[in-house]
């Protein structure tokens, strides 16, 4: 489902140059639900940036849903973040001037389909998050994990293939981690959505899968 | 899609109605500025209705001791002047042209009280100054020693006083209890140059036989290719003529030249101040809107991490602009058609004021879009994993 062939990444800021990503391959297959670990600065990020084609490698190759991303065109990329990938950052990134169903509903402005389909599907995807009586609040009216919620809504409400969660719970107390913890255990489980997601913590890394280990940019078996 | 838009734009009001009051006060600011450029280009533009080509002027101090006798000296003079080979005609005026002085009055028709400069020219004047003639007959000597007074008047006196109906010998009132013939109407006599407001005129016929007749130059049309030389010559005779005068010699153009200069360095100072105010007022709204658009790096970047192109990105932060900017500009028009619609402002027209609000509708909206265009094409510049992190 996933793949990436010696993909390297580094960042040049004025003085120095940081090898973020070091010639890392990996395969992650489909309906995997794998977690990804490493110490801060390892690069992590790094890796999911590129995976979600939000970020540009500097070498290697990525093939997404067997399919070669042959160039970072805004055209023919759009398409593919749009519909095949949802992503969940570790400050959620919602807009504060929109509703819980206007977020929700961002991806699919970007598709063809009608109002009332994005609706349905927008509380389709609120339902899953158990966020239903919050569907007119706006961002700032709700708790860090009500806030994660609505993004994993936002990320699977075009129900793409791939689901990538970069420290989805780094910003939440345990018990809300746990919340999000088990509603990426549904998706993976009754709607068969690989996840990758990055943790600092071994309980939750636990729950996935497989481990990725990963250090100074690279993997560690 | 639009729905979304506007939804955005409706939770973001308050930045938002900071964003239309700086472009309503740019637009008034500009509507301002082209009005009075088009206003002033309308006047400066305006025909004269007379030419000032081998023109000169000779304004002279008489003798006051010789009071009796600036009648008899003044035609005198004018009929040495004419005999000269480099001189075809000669007439007295009051005052010459693109000077600052002239005679005015005040007459009341049925447009109110109407404000009329006026002149009173020796017989040919008119044609020798190829002033053009809508109807009737230049003064002459038909006109002496008539009961009624004969006058001629431009067509802007003519329209004020007599509307559409046929002015030649019709009679109105001058000066309370004197009434005025009307013997001609002339296109205009624009004395105080190009820079002088369009208005009415009337010229009256100087009696070069009559002792009381007043006038202040004598002015005379050289033969073309006739140099300033000829002045030294010209005083020459003048002095013989008259002893006990003062004569300053001035050609038409030269008067008119000062009258350029003197009306450009006028506007000089509110050009400069109106040039300065517009420039503040664009960059003020240049940061306005440009900080409107990269303060919103990061949504940008979630925008694209969703599956948005960067055109769409792009043309959704322009239309946002463009909407903005006609509510905006619909305000400025409803508080700047008050100046119009009250009439304050007599060369305000409806056709310059809907043509300065045209042209300064098309400038802001283009500012907009440029301010919408340029920011967002570098905030979608950035990898939308970089936008992301943008602070
Ligand atoms: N935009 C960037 N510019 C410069 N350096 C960066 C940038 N993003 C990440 N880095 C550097 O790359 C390395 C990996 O970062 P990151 O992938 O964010 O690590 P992690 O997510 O594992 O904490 C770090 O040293 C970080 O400082
Ligand atoms: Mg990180």
């Amino acid at each position: 489902m996933i793949r990436i062939e010696r993909g390297k990444k580094s960042y040049r800021t004025d003085t120095i140059q940081t090898t973020a990503l070091n010639d890392v391959s990996l395969h992650i297959k489909k309906g995997e639900f794998v977690s990804i670990m490493g110490p801060s600065g390892c690069g992590k990020s790094t890796l999911m940036n590129i995976i979600g084609l939000l970020d540009k490698p500097c070498e290697g190759q990525i093939y997404i849903d067997d399919q070669k991303i042959e160039s970072y065109n805004d055209k023919s990329i759009a398409p593919i973040r749009n519909e095949k990938i949802g992503f969940i950052f570790q400050s959620f990134h919602l807009i504060n001037d929109l509703s819980v169903l206007d977020n929700v509903e961002l991806p699919l402005l970007y598709r063809k389909i009608s109002a009332k389909e994005r609706r349905r599907l927008a509380l389709e995807a609120i339902d899953k998050v158990s966020l239903n009586a919050r569907a007119k609040h706006f961002p700032n009216q709700l708790s860090g994990g009500q806030q994660q919620r609505v993004a994993i809504a936002r990320a699977i409400v075009g129900k793409p293939k791939i689901l990538l969660a970069d420290e989805p719970t780094g910003n939440l107390d345990s018990a809300m981690g746990n919340e999000i913890m088990a509603i990426l255990d549904d998706l993976h489980k009754n709607d068969k959505t690989t996840i990758v997601m990055v943790t600092h913590d071994d309980e939750k890394a636990q729950r996935t899968e497989r481990i990725i280990r990963l250090f100074d940019g690279q993997l560690v078996n | 899609m639009f729905a979304h838009i506007f939804k955005m734009m409706w939770q973001r009001k308050r930045a938002n109605s900071l964003i239309i009051i700086e472009i309503v006060v740019a637009f008034i600011v500009l509507l301002a500025v082209v009005a009075f450029i088009r206003v002033s280009y309308q006047t400066y533009s305006a025909p004269l209705g007379f030419e000032y080509d081998n023109t000169w002027s000779i304004a002279f101090e008489p003798d006051i001791e010789d009071r009796a006798k600036i009648g008899a000296t003044a035609k005198q003079t004018l009929q040495v002047l004419s005999q000269l080979p480099e001189i075809e005609d000669a007439h007295t005026m009051y005052f010459p042209p693109f000077i600052e002085a002239s005679s005015s009055t005040t007459i009341d028709s049925e447009n109110g009280k109407l404000y009329v400069l006026m002149t009173s020219v020796s017989d040919g004047a008119q044609q020798a100054m190829g002033m053009t003639l809508l109807a009737g007959r230049w003064l002459n000597e038909s006109d002496n020693g008539q009961t009624i007074r004969s006058v001629v008047i431009n067509k802007m006196l003519k329209d004020n006083i007599f509307g559409e109906e046929n002015a030649v010998n019709q009679l109105f009132d001058y000066d309370g209890d004197e009434k005025l013939r009307v013997v001609g109407v002339f296109e205009d006599f624009r004395q105080m140059g190009e820079f002088s407001p369009v208005g009415n005129y009337m010229m009256f016929r100087t009696d070069l036989d009559n002792p009381k007749s007043f006038y202040r130059s004598i002015n005379i049309w050289v033969k073309p290719g006739t140099s300033r030389a000829f002045e030294e010559k010209l005083q020459k005779i003048l002095h013989q003529s008259a002893p006990n005068w003062q004569f300053e010699v001035t050609t038409w153009q030269q008067l008119r030249d000062e009258h350029i200069s003197n009306g450009m360095v006028a506007r000089m100072i509110p050009t400069v101040i109106a040039l300065f105010l517009m420039l503040m007022v664009a960059f003020g709204l240049l940061g306005v809107l440009w900080q409107n658009v990269t303060r919103r790096t990061q949504e940008l970047g979630l925008r694209r991490a969703m599956g948005a192109t960067a055109t769409m990105v792009q043309m959704q932060i322009i239309f946002e602009l463009l909407v903005i900017t006609l509510m905006a500009i619909a305000i400025g028009f409803l508080i700047a058609i008050q100046i119009p619609i009250s009439g304050v402002i007599e060369q305000l027209t409806w056709g310059v004021f809907f043509q300065s609000v045209g042209i300064s509708t098309v400038i802001i909206m283009l500012l907009s879009v440029a301010c919408a265009y340029y920011p967002s094409l570098i905030a979608t510049r950035y990898l939308p994993a970089d936008a992301l992190h943008y602070e």
